[in-house]
């Protein structure tokens, strides 16, 4: 544990550097006003800035991209809270009582609630990462190629849990994307694979094209209305109204410390993710109350919990990213392509290899979870008009950063055109109900499944046994087969639960001589 | 309205086509190479699961199993104007360079999702003239993007 502070100083002092410092306040703030758009993301806010942010030195791109998910945490709560529109999906469970509370003209009390929550709740995050990222990363380290390779499998099955409610459109497109991943020069042989003889195929179909085609310009361009609606509520709320209340968070202490730590442990879950965490944290907040009736209709708790869950998470989540290279959500999915762009593989590896760049990143959180107060507080009344920004002005803006942060990957035309074409795409998948994380989750980790599959398979001169032979991969093949198995097993003991409670109700309706007869 | 069940008939049918062409193409390239995976190996399963799965969502969709709700057109107008306006950006860089493209392309996006009233559209001008001023800094002074002038 003590190691850890030590690293975590030394990173802090690392991140404090005027490059990381930048890197990470840019981030932050793209990150907040991302959020705080409704109808884009945090994963649509990462995809679009990866083109950008490749371009810095490594450290301080993955900070930045970093900043931008756990800045989005804190500006999803602003829409929640003065539309009742959720700026992301994370924010659903501010919008309850924040919404309510605003229409109370206690915005200003909903806001500083969500702020202070954001920031210890992330701190609370921050903290327990730095306690389990090393001791995972330590087990970790006895991974093999075989225990990596039945590992990839066990990460790629997360699509049961990752993708859609129809089980074969999320396989689909967890296949479309690991094909995806195979287009380019073969990694062992180095032949042509689905080029068409294109010399720009060859390094293969760069990760940031696909992840802002279908994240940013789909999701973007398929919601043209998404703010439209919302725009006379405005008046509604003044911005003098945004002023801090402290005694309520001192009230919230409770429902803030219980969410945040629920909300760290379910981020770490691997398709968990911070939606989940915030329904959790605030049930559980609500079901601990003395006045859980108030609930609802503007409880400040309902705003403490989801908040202090949904910044908990997203740090959480770093670890199965950082630690074992699962992708545990469409984010890190995508945070995930960032760290293989700059040349760094996840994994227990990088803790090894890597302990300085990780530590960094580690010192640059909590200095962008620091940060993030300051710029909220700062940013507020320009948030809060961004959230009733017209599509017809943001659109143009965030297209122009769009296609100059593709161009300027590889200063290629033509990664624009074909980042157009994974937006229109990105835009049938959605609308025709095929999921896409399970894409990206495909194309990150296809490649890798296919290099351990392969090098094991070479090595052991074609005998598939080697997969079984090591107590971990059996275990994690093992684990695989009930993460497939589970959800239609479930799915259909809950069908018939539900056909046998249709028929008691039918057979309830029945007359006495008639259920005689059934029986 | 484009009904779903048509359009996801069709695009399952398409990823059916791209699974056997996938197939074919991974056949060529050797399924086997001294004694281990070639490397048509990956590529050849995952074909052929993009190719079952694409059948089985054709006779779910034909069975009307979880269709999801029907697109409306103008959603897929928008989208088609829009991917058609940054195509366009592409081919006037090579014209009148980047930056042109880009602020006409901002003025174009701007015009499609916005409400055309001369007001918004001095505002439009204005962000698009800063943007694309942005741009400049951040890209070409900043991180040294050589854009096509």
């Amino acid at each position: 544990m003590f190691d850890s502070l030590s690293l975590l100083a030394h990173g802090i002092s690392n991140a404090a550097t005027p490059a990381i410092l930048m890197a990470v306040a840019f981030g932050a703030l793209v990150g907040l006003f991302i959020g705080a758009l409704p109808g884009l993301g945090p994963t649509a806010g990462v995809a679009i800035l990866l083109p950008v942010a490749v371009s810095f030195d490594g450290t301080a791109a993955i900070a930045a991209l970093g900043a931008v998910y756990y800045g989005a945490q804190y500006g999803g709560a602003v829409t929640a809270i003065l539309l009742g529109i959720p700026g992301d999906a994370a924010a659903t469970m501010t919008a309850i009582d924040g919404h309510q509370l605003a229409r109370k003209g206690k915005a200003g009390a909903a806001l500083s609630m969500a702020i202070a929550a954001s920031f210890l709740g992330g701190l609370i995050g921050l903290i327990l990462l730095t306690l389990f990222a090393t001791s995972i990363a330590s087990y970790a380290i006895a991974f093999g190629p075989v225990e990596m390779t039945a590992l990839m499998v066990f990460s790629l099955a997360l699509v049961s849990v990752l993708g859609g409610r129809d089980p074969f459109k999320s396989f689909t497109a967890l296949f479309l994307g690991v094909w995806l991943g195979t287009i380019g020069l073969d990694p062992i042989l180095g032949m042509q694979r689905f080029t068409f003889g294109d010399v720009r195929l060859f390094e293969g179909v760069d990760f940031s094209i696909v992840a802002v085609g279908l994240f940013g310009l789909a999701e973007m361009f398929s919601s043209p209305n998404a703010t439209a609606e919302s725009r006379d509520r405005m008046a509604r709320f003044r911005l003098r109204e945004l002023m801090p209340d402290f005694r309520a968070m001192w009230q919230c202490r409770k429902p803030l410390s219980m969410g945040a730590v629920l909300g760290f442990f379910v981020g770490v879950l691997p398709g968990a993710g911070a939606t989940a965490a915030t329904m959790l944290a605030y049930a559980t907040a609500k079901r601990s109350s003395r006045t859980p009736e108030a609930y609802g209709q503007g409880a400040i708790e309902g705003v403490a919990a989801p908040e202090a869950a949904n910044n908990a998470a997203s740090y959480g989540s770093m670890i199965p990213m950082f630690a074992l290279g699962i992708p545990g959500s469409g984010t890190t999915a995508v945070l995930m392509g960032g760290l293989l762009m700059i040349g760094l593989q996840p994994g227990p590896m990088l803790f090894a290899t890597q302990q300085d760049f990780v530590w960094t990143i580690f010192g640059s959180f909590y200095i962008g979870n620091l940060a993030l107060v300051a710029i909220t507080l700062l940013a507020l009344p320009l948030l809060a008009a961004c959230a009733f920004l017209k599509p017809g002005y943001l659109y143009p803006a965030v297209i122009a950063i769009v296609v100059y942060g593709v161009y300027s990957i590889n200063y290629s035309m033509f990664e624009v055109a074909l980042t157009v074409g994974f937006g229109l795409l990105g835009f049938a998948l959605t609308r025709l109900g095929y999921p896409l994380v399970p894409l990206v989750l495909g194309m990150i980790l296809g490649p890798l499944l296919e290099r351990g599959v392969r090098r094991t398979l070479v090595s052991s001169g074609g005998d598939p046994r080697v997969f079984f032979e090591s107590p971990i991969a059996l275990t994690l093949f093992a684990l695989t087969i009930l993460l497939i198995a589970l959800p239609p097993l479930m799915r259909r003991r809950d069908a018939l639960r539900a056909a046998r409670a249709r028929r008691r109700v039918a057979g309830e309706q029945l007359p006495p001589d008639r259920l005689v007869e059934d029986n | 309205m484009i009904p779903s069940r048509v359009a996801d008939l069709v695009f399952s049918a398409m990823l059916a086509v791209l699974g056997g062409y996938i197939c074919l193409g991974a056949y060529g390239l050797g399924y086997l190479a001294n004694d281990a995976p070639g490397p048509g190996f990956f590529p050849l399963w995952v074909g052929l699961a993009i190719l079952g799965l694409s059948i089985a969502s054709v006779t779910r969709s034909l069975r009307g199993i979880l269709a999801p709700p029907d697109i409306p057109v103008v959603d897929a107008l928008y989208v088609l104007f829009a991917s058609g306006l940054t195509l366009g950006f592409i081919a006037l860089s090579y014209v009148i360079g980047m930056l042109g493209a880009a602020f006409l392309l901002m003025l174009g996006i701007g015009l499609l999702f916005g409400t055309r009233e001369p007001r918004f559209i001095i505002a439009l001008v204005v962000l698009a003239c800063a943007m694309t001023a942005g741009l400049h800094l951040l890209f070409d002074r900043l991180l040294g993007v050589p854009a096509l002038v």
